[in-house]
């Protein structure tokens, strides 16, 4: 990418980050009954965390990007970012995606370590109806807490994989794992992995065959640095076709990141890049594959 | 065939003056209320459009947002898209037989978009065939009964009465003429294209091309059904023809280089969209990294474009993976 793209998005991005800060998107009243009285995140709650108590007004330390409407259900950014630096001391440990009125609410489990340097991660999911979504920090000092958004997302009128699937059958467990080639060290690094792979889930019916694809989907991910774990993901077909995840890593020295994911049917892809050999600066953005 | 376009072309005179007024009348800022009856207007002489209405699907236009319209020949009609609900159907047959007591032959389809098909209804009830190709039908199976429950809800229960699925009386694979109506019309498919079955519809004796999903003008064009190398292969073709007018899918009638303007806004949300993707900028934040401010001004550019960067880029992306 030359400088002008570059400057030009950086921008853009600038602009639109803005934006969002400046307004935030307020709950409507009803959306805010939803969110607070949910019999479905009552016994989620009850089940990860039992007693535990979760401070529910953590905007401050969680945001919490959802759009709120869903142009297309079937591929929802979801973005978790943590405003804490992290220290050996104290650092986000885990942080669990919840859609309450998915078929399996608890789509995401999350785990950091210090060696992340960051806790965001970005991923993409399926949302099947109207519903709160929740975002729950836990941090390695087992302090909770919660953010919480509604979205406005169905079927609809959206087009049913077909194509899409087979081609992501056909290339099933080919992986891009992406960093940029300049890579910083000493401080958190942008990390791109996506792997090719339907993530069925069992549930969706093609309405000219009136079959079922079945259940078929990455179970979960894990990422390390340098044999030490930077990144892991438990997950299910609440995550969308072709699974996408945007992470950090603190990389010290140059090494290896390696990736590693488990699917349904107890098949393992593995991606590996080595990190900070510094060849050419014009080098374009690292894949392995 | 281009070659007989050419000849029958040449040898036709178009309502200049009434087509001025068929754009005028699309471009107004003041949306018109809408009339019980819609009102055609004349492309050319026996060649009639309905212009939907602009925006999201309210009650206050009933969801009527795509155009529609009609070939009168010597011996009959042609109609070309059905409208939104099966009262939309029934408002475009009263429409039809204020203009001419020929009666209506055949209904085509051009693309599977609600505002285009659940008038059929009407036209069926009175022994009109509808006509559209396998692939858009199959779409209309595998998703619109959705999208007629969305319209119900939106819309209520009255504006939707007697609004239903179906299924065509005809089912077509290719290119092919209509000799219906003692006035030759060419049915064309270019294969998958805007969406899997889209057609465009083409009046030789006017050089009037009736474009459904291929062309929109002064809106943004949807790409979600879309092929789109396919789309840009069907608009080189069409942009050789000799069309002297264009009735898009949606805004008002335009001139032949309506069919630039659309290839030139899927150019450069691809070219957009493959930047952005290059950068690694992440899908949440690709609706406002988006912006094309020289389409800025067209219509659902809030909610159609965002939607179709958010599409191309993920297509894009996946390409990336699987070459």
């Amino acid at each position: 990418m030359n400088a002008t793209v570059r400057a030009f998005l950086a921008c853009t991005l600038l602009m639109a980050g803005a934006l969002v800060q400046a307004e935030p998107r307020k709950a409507s009243p009803a959306e805010t009954a939803a969110i607070e009285s949910s019999e479905i995140w009552a016994k989620i709650q009850a089940q990860l965390f039992g007693q535990r108590k979760i401070d529910p007004n953590t905007d401050s330390l969680i945001e919490f990007d959802v759009p709120a409407r869903a142009d297309d259900a079937a591929v929802v950014p979801v973005s978790l970012r943590t405003r804490m630096t992290a220290t050996p001391e104290r650092f986000v440990s885990r942080l669990y995606l919840i859609i309450d009125k998915n078929p399996s609410p608890i789509s995401a489990v999350f785990s950091f370590t210090p060696d992340s340097g960051r806790a965001d991660i970005e991923t993409r999911v399926r949302v099947e109806q109207y519903t709160p979504i929740r975002a729950i920090a836990e941090l390695n000092t087992g302090e909770l807490y919660m953010a919480a958004r509604f979205i406005k997302a169905s079927g609809g009128c959206s087009a049913p994989a077909g194509k899409d699937a087979e081609a992501a059958l056909a290339n099933i467990g080919k992986m891009r794992l992406r960093v940029d080639p300049e890579v910083r060290f000493n401080e958190p690094n942008l990390v791109q992995l996506m792997v090719s792979h339907p993530n069925t889930s069992g549930l969706s019916m093609d309405q000219v065959s009136r079959l079922y694809a079945p259940a078929y989907y990455v179970r979960s991910v894990a990422v390390s640095y340098g044999g030490k774990p930077v990144f892991s993901a438990d997950v299910d077909f609440s995550i969308s076709e072709n699974p996408h995840f945007r992470f950090y890593f603190l990389p010290r020295t140059p090494g290896e990141l390696k990736a590693e994911v488990l699917d349904t049917q107890d098949k393992s892809f593995v991606a590996r890049l080595a990190v900070g050999e510094r060849s050419a600066s014009a080098a374009p953005a690292t894949d392995a594959r | 065939m281009l070659a007989d376009v050419g000849n029958a072309l040449s040898k036709t005179r178009v309502l200049l003056a009434l087509l001025i007024v068929a754009w005028t009348a699309g471009c107004g800022s003041v949306p018109p209320r809408l009339p019980a009856i819609p009102e055609p207007l004349q492309v050319a002489d026996g060649v009639y459009m309905f212009q939907g209405a602009k925006g999201e699907v309210d009650t206050e236009n009933l969801g009527r947002t795509g155009n529609g319209g009609f070939i009168v020949g010597e011996s009959g009609v042609v109609a070309i898209d059905t409208g939104t609900s099966r009262q939309h159907g029934e408002d475009l047959l009263a429409a039809i037989a204020r203009v001419t007591d020929k009666p209506v032959r055949l209904a085509l389809i051009t693309h599977t978009r609600q505002e285009f098909l659940f008038g059929a209804g009407a036209f069926r009830a009175r022994g009109i065939p509808v006509s559209m190709h396998r692939r858009a039908a199959n779409l209309m199976t595998s998703r619109c009964e959705n999208c007629l429950k969305t319209l119900r809800r939106q819309l209520g229960e009255a504006a939707m009465s007697g609004t239903a699925m179906f299924k065509p009386d005809i089912e077509f694979e290719a290119s092919h003429a209509i000799d219906a109506i003692g006035r030759p019309l060419e049915v064309l498919y270019f294969g998958h294209s805007s969406g899997p079955g889209d057609i465009a519809v083409l009046d030789r004796r006017s050089g009037v091309l009736f474009a459904g999903g291929l062309i929109d003008n002064q809106r943004i064009p949807d790409v979600q059904d879309s092929d789109r190398p396919g789309w840009h292969k069907a608009l080189d073709t069409l942009g050789r023809l000799p069309l002297v007018a264009i009735v898009p899918g949606h805004g008002p009638a335009g001139p032949a280089s309506l069919v630039a303007s659309v290839d030139r806004y899927l150019t450069e949300l691809e070219q957009r969209m493959a930047e952005l993707l290059q950068a690694g900028v992440a899908l949440s934040e690709i609706a406002e990294a988006a912006a094309l401010p020289a389409f800025a001004h067209w219509d659902r550019y809030d909610s159609i474009h965002p939607r179709n960067a958010s599409i191309v880029f993920l297509q894009l992306e996946r390409e990336s993976m699987f070459k």
